[in-house]
């Protein structure tokens, strides 16, 4: 398998800023993308869907990893899923979600999506190789 | 045949020792982030790593020694394309 | 194309962190795309499984009833690492539903037919 194109589907748990999990996760799709390789999705659960809010704001002379996720996925066009339970717990909200539980924000960062997580078995099942960071 | 990844410091949590407690023959080990300092100083399971090393089953990620100014004396550093080449050929991954 | 086995690793205590519950959540919901999965709880995760929690008072969630629904949503593969019971002086006994327990090899063979595993 090592010559040929390989599919990564990625389960990123950890948070934009406080723990590294994520700046490794993202690490490891820029070089598999770098090295031809596809990555079908990322799957954002548990603090990881942090990464999808539009509020993250670090100071000016650091990466904001949700604008790296953003770009990324835009150039190499795979999908960012956010599991939608997780983050509503968390406070990471959609336009139609804010509607509906009558919330008057809502942060989600385009081109990220909220998804079941029926969506990461969908990811599972159409990947060669499933990562968790 | 599994690639563990371990991210935590042996100091810090037992992650890496419940790993090795369940590494099997055809396993390697790569340690990543924090996890990186078990490969530079000694300690309750250090020798566990050791004859893993010697048997080429250890990795460590470099990126992550330099961000922490430590040098590994046992493992085979590697990049991240090289962490894409493990992962690709082992069978699947387990995160601890 | 075949079903790609997926094991559930649960490695945490519940309530302290949402580890477990998450998990739960995530082996549940693709309980109903993947025929193939198998959950395994090892180290402190053999607790999730104590019966009679009663986190009321912690403010935390009560998920232990919804391990109840795994035999309704046909997740049959649920595997607990004897060592971890015996060294926290528990018996499978003392556990909510049925498990079959595994020692280290048996833990190892399992873990190896896996396509996929997943850690909380």
């Amino acid at each position: 398998m090592d010559e040929q194109k390989v599919k990564f589907s990625i389960v990123v748990s950890g948070a934009p800023y406080g723990s590294q999990s994520a700046s490794t996760a993202y690490q490891f799709c820029a070089s598999a993308l770098l090295a031809g390789h596809e990555i079908s999705g990322v799957f954002f659960y548990q603090e990881g869907v942090l990464n999808a809010s539009q509020l993250v704001s670090p100071a000016t002379d650091e990466i904001n990893l949700p604008d790296f996720w953003a770009a990324l996925a835009v150039q190499y066009n795979f999908p960012l899923e956010v599991c939608v339970s997780a983050s509503l717990r968390r406070g990471v909200v959609d336009p139609q979600e804010a509607q509906q539980l009558s919330l008057e924000q809502f942060n989600l960062k385009a081109p990220f999506v909220l998804s079941g997580l029926g969506q990461l078995a969908e990811l599972s099942a159409r990947c060669d190789r499933l990562v968790q960071f | 045949m599994i690639l563990h990844t371990v991210k935590s410091s042996p100091f810090q949590t037992l992650a890496l020792h419940n790993c090795l407690n369940l590494l099997a023959e055809a396993d390697t080990l790569l340690l990543i982030e924090d996890a990186v300092i078990a490969c530079c100083v000694e300690h309750n399971n250090y020798q566990r790593l050791q004859k893993l090393s010697q048997q080429g089953r250890l990795m460590v990620l470099s990126a992550d020694l330099e961000a922490r100014a430590v040098n590994n004396n046992i493992g085979k550093t590697c990049s991240y394309p090289d962490f894409v080449n493990l992962v690709i050929k082992h069978k699947s991954q387990l995160s601890w | 194309m075949t079903e790609k086995k997926v094991g559930i690793i649960n490695r945490c205590l519940p309530h302290g962190s949402a580890q477990g519950r998450e998990s739960l959540d995530l082996t549940l919901a693709m309980s109903a795309f993947n025929e193939s999965l198998s959950l395994f709880f090892i180290n402190d995760g053999v607790y999730q499984l104590l019966d009679g929690h009663s986190p009321e008072e912690t403010l935390q969630k009560h998920y232990q009833p919804l391990f109840k629904m795994l035999e309704m949503y046909d997740v049959e593969n649920i595997y607990v690492c004897e060592a971890s019971l015996k060294q926290r002086s528990l018996s499978s006994k003392m556990l909510l539903i049925d498990v079959t327990l595994l020692d280290k090899q048996g833990l190892q063979q399992k873990f190896a037919l896996q396509d996929q595993l997943l850690s909380f």
